[in-house]
């Protein structure tokens, strides 16, 4: 067989998981983590992650990077979708964001602390966390209720605190009556879900979902999309979701477009799905809805093609042929 | 099919065997093993299994069940009843057929050695009966705990970490491994027919996606567990915590009592 | 002719179990595996050139029914006829059909297991007996109805991006060219540019050999854009299996098990509610943008 690789798969430098010290005194204050802005006074910024002028090479001595000169911020409490096709470096930037990768240039700051920096590599980890494409594969116990204890277990909790934080994240994700069920036995969504609960249970400041939709049925996404929903508006936690589904984005506050390692726009989903141009030359698609409006504008109806659901849409759909059945 | 395959043997029970501590359980199977190897005549023997069987009745599982485990090693029993009845002279010669002969001494050990083996698989399908895979695991890293004196404390968590991983994954290796099966049928691969060679060849599209996929998986969650601070054993502290309650003293107490009576039927008979 | 008929078919997977789960009754449903979901007295056919949708959710008996289709799994009772011949009929001639239907399985990029991609899409025709000339033939052709290009042909499956690995496991199907093609979720996981390009390589597969299709998805979009007719189920038993008008029609039938009409038909009943337009039976969003335009012009002409 040739070379096996394993696309992104294989890291071939990753940070280095030293032992961290400052462990125990970080447990304190986190337990105030989501009335965000208050856990640590030097970090009263509006950002929850900055990303400065950052590139990363899976394979330094051939190839282009995989992401390219990406600067962006990302503030508290917002919901940002990124969208781009297969390859186009999103996945990679997930990574970069808990440091699970580590820039070759540039920084990527959490809460002011470097991704860079070994010694904060746990603090980072908890304050964003990740969850990820396939439910099966960041399941580790065989047991609902202890997977999700794993990450407190991790940060080295007592055994009581432990069980309240897994009571209170399963409750969060409505998986709480499964609790001694085995994760095998759950529907896609729920195992979704439960990977949720796991990085609720360390009380994230900020949670990245890299394509957790893509291999889930409509009902299965609609709980997850929900759920991470919900933990915006209601816990006041940053969303970065990372998706395929035009739908799922355009529910989000704010999106940033990649393509080829580049971030080629950010703006309000009615911004970017307003520019026809931008949507086809990076690989994507619009949503039904704004398609529609499109296609009508393409054949000389002069229309506001910004809706980007449903509802908005027949809004806009009616007034415009209101107003032409009075003229 | 190989979905049917069921993993664990665990039956849910509401029994006082059930409930009592993984870790002494195993330490208990362990003793227990020990005694009956112990048991050196046939009242001890008698007495020890007759706890075992008493054993097996407190755990609410039906013999039946536990005859089902027997089922499968009778060749083993008959095997080794054979060979102790043909080689233990003694006694009076009962039976002769040119160089066969079987003397009551070989009887009597024959079905000595039957009694100590049945024993033996009865009181270990209780530990697997009524254990949960990962009360088990537990129990076997809180056993093998002493060893972190000895500085091996990360080799003792890696080990528990890899079995929970490992049976965390067996039903889905499982499934996928059926799933390829299928498609490589689909794709009018036959896995019945043909010499050894072509068998093992026709192999080939199964296991190269298995381990690919497995290989994957791996990294993926690894990566899952990095992100959820895991760190190896340094500063982890695990939720459940295990502690020993009356039932677990009065069950040590009973096998204490157990063990002692076998030892002195050893020395009285 | 009916190409394939399925009549009457059921399957549990129960009754296998049921045997062993009676001796261990006491398992509680932690120990059990996730039942299977079950099919019950399905019945529906396919013509040359047709493409019958399938919908229903996680557990509605699709993946068991597709199953069926090519003999991986007997069913209980009922039968599946190709060209009228019973597939099921004699047991030793039953992987001759699986040529003729040819399944693809959910995320069939994993199944690819070869060196390169040109050997990897040879499998199936060489499990067929054809000759080497044959053989190539039909894996150029295969690969080339799914766009990937001459210079990948040697590389390893496993250097592919995902999509292409998706399109080179599609063309491991295709090679054997069977006359009708089944496919479970082709596109799950796949982003927008990689969604089209594998519906486009099927279309243009049946298109090019008069070839029948039946398509399991969960994009209502999807299949009003490819579909003839579409076939609904609904926890192992069928619900319809009409034309799209016939099935968007019953929109209530839809919304109990679940399931809902394309989004650009919901704007355009919604519309219609309203008494700005006068048909709401479209379900692609070429055909609504025709609709709209006509109404507007119309009334403009006025």
């Amino acid at each position: 067989m040739a070379t096996l690789q394993f696309g992104k798969g294989i890291i071939l430098k990753k940070s280095n998981n030293t032992i961290n010290n400052s462990n125990n005194n970080c447990n304190n204050n986190c337990n105030n983590c989501n009335n965000n802005g208050k856990s640590t006074k030097e970090n009263n910024s509006q950002n929850i992650i900055e990303i400065k002028n950052v590139s990363f090479y899976y394979n330094e001595t051939e190839g282009l990077p995989a992401v390219d000169n990406v600067s962006l911020n990302i503030k508290r409490g917002e919901f940002l979708a990124v969208l781009g096709h297969n390859g186009s470096g999103k996945s990679t930037l997930a990574k970069l964001l808990n440091g699970l990768l580590v820039p070759d240039s540039g920084e990527v700051l959490v809460n002011g602390l470097s991704t860079k920096d070994e010694s904060q590599s746990i603090n980072i980890k908890k304050t964003v966390g990740m969850v990820f494409q396939n439910p099966d594969n960041q399941i580790i116990a065989s047991i609902v209720e202890e997977d999700v204890a794993f990450g407190p277990e991790n940060l080295g909790f007592t055994p009581k605190e432990s069980r309240e934080r897994v009571e209170s994240a399963l409750k969060a994700v409505n998986m709480w009556e499964f609790r001694n069920k085995a994760p095998h036995k759950l529907s896609g969504g729920q195992k979704q879900r439960v990977a949720i609960a796991g990085v609720l249970a360390m009380q994230p400041e900020c949670i990245v979902f890299d394509e957790s939709t893509a291999m889930l049925d409509p009902k299965g996404r609609k709980e997850v999309m929900d759920t991470l929903l919900n933990l915006n508006k209601n816990n006041n936690i940053t969303i970065i979701l990372i998706t395929h589904f035009m739908e799922e984005a355009a529910r989000a506050k704010k999106i940033a477009v990649m393509n080829n390692g580049k971030i080629s726009a950010a703006g309000t989903p009615k911004n970017i799905f307003s520019d026809y141009k931008l949507i086809t030359d990076t690989g994507l698609a619009l949503p039904q809805p704004t398609e529609l409006l499109h296609t009508l504008k393409e054949k000389g109806i002069n229309v506001d093609v910004s809706a980007v659901n449903t509802t908005d849409c027949i809004e806009v759909l009616s007034k415009l042929l209101l107003k032409e059945k009075e003229a | 099919m190989i979905k049917d395959v069921s993993f664990g043997q665990y039956i849910s029970k509401n029994s006082l065997i059930h409930k009592l501590d993984p870790r002494l359980k195993l330490f208990l199977l362990i003793a227990y093993i020990i005694f009956i190897f112990l048991a050196s005549n046939a009242y001890s023997l008698l007495f020890i299994t007759a706890a075992t069987f008493f054993i097996l009745f407190l755990s609410k599982i039906s013999l039946k069940t536990y005859f089902k485990n027997i089922r499968m090693i009778i060749p083993i029993i008959i095997f080794t009843s054979l060979l102790n009845a043909l080689y233990s002279g003694g006694g009076t010669l009962l039976f002769s057929y040119g160089f066969i002969k079987i003397y009551t001494s070989g009887i009597y050990r024959a079905c000595f050695m039957t009694v100590r083996i049945i024993s033996l698989i009865l009181i270990s399908s209780v530990l697997s009966y009524t254990t949960t895979p990962t009360d088990l695991t537990d129990a076997i890293e809180s056993l093998l705990s002493p060893l972190k004196y000895l500085g091996l404390k990360n080799a003792v968590h890696t080990m528990a970490m890899m079995m929970t991983i490992a049976l965390r994954f067996i039903p889905a290796l499982i499934e996928e491994t059926d799933k390829i099966m299928s498609s490589q049928k689909a794709r009018g691969a036959s896995m019945e027919s043909g010499g050894l060679i072509k068998r093992i060849k026709a192999l080939l599209p199964i296991l190269i996606p298995l381990l690919i996929s497995s290989i994957r998986r791996s990294y993926e969650l690894a990566e899952a567990m990095e992100s959820r601070c895991y760190n190896g054993a340094e500063g982890r502290v695990r939720m459940k915590e295990m502690h020993f309650i009356n039932k677990d003293y009065f069950s040590f107490a009973f096998s204490i009592v157990v063990f002692s009576v076998t030892i002195i039927l050893n020395i009285l008979f | 002719m009916n190409l394939l008929e399925v009549k009457n078919v059921s399957f549990s997977y129960n009754k296998a179990a049921n045997k062993k789960e009676r001796k261990t009754k006491n398992k509680t449903d932690n120990n059990k595996y996730i039942t299977k979901a079950a099919i019950n007295n399905i019945s529906f056919s396919v013509k040359n050139n047709e493409v019958i949708g399938v919908i229903g959710h996680t557990g509605s008996g699709k993946s068991t029914l597709m199953q069926t289709l090519n003999g991986l799994i007997k069913p209980d009772s009922g039968t599946v006829y190709f060209k009228g011949n019973n597939i099921f009929l004699n047991k030793k001639e039953l992987y001759k059909f699986r040529f003729k239907i040819g399944l693809v399985f959910q995320y069939p990029e994993y199944q690819l297991f070869e060196e390169t991609v040109f050997k990897d899409v040879s499998f199936g025709p060489k499990n067929m007996g054809l000759d080497e000339e044959n053989i190539n033939k039909r894996v150029t052709e295969a690969l080339n109805i799914v766009g990937i290009k001459k210079d990948l042909f040697s590389k390893s499956p496993f250097d592919l991006s995902g999509g292409q690995k998706r399109r080179v496991a599609l063309a491991g199907i295709l090679a054997m060219k069977p006359e009708v093609l089944v496919l479970d979720e082709p596109t799950a996981g796949l982003d927008p540019v990689g969604r089209k390009m594998l519906l486009n390589s099927i279309i243009n597969y049946k298109n090019q050999n008069d070839a029948a299709v039946i398509i399991v998805s969960h994009s209502m979009e999807d299949l009003a854009k490819i579909s003839d007719k579409l076939l609904v189920l609904n926890e192992g038993n069928q619900v319809a299996f009409d034309t799209l008008n016939n099935v968007f029609k019953n929109r209530e039938r839809l919304q109990s098990i679940g399931l809902d009409v394309p989004e650009v038909t919901k704007i355009m009943i919604a519309l219609k509610e309203k008494g700005l337009i006068n048909n709401d039976e479209v379900y692609t969003v070429k055909e609504a943008a025709d609709i709209i335009t006509n109404t507007f012009r119309g009334c403009c002409n006025d």
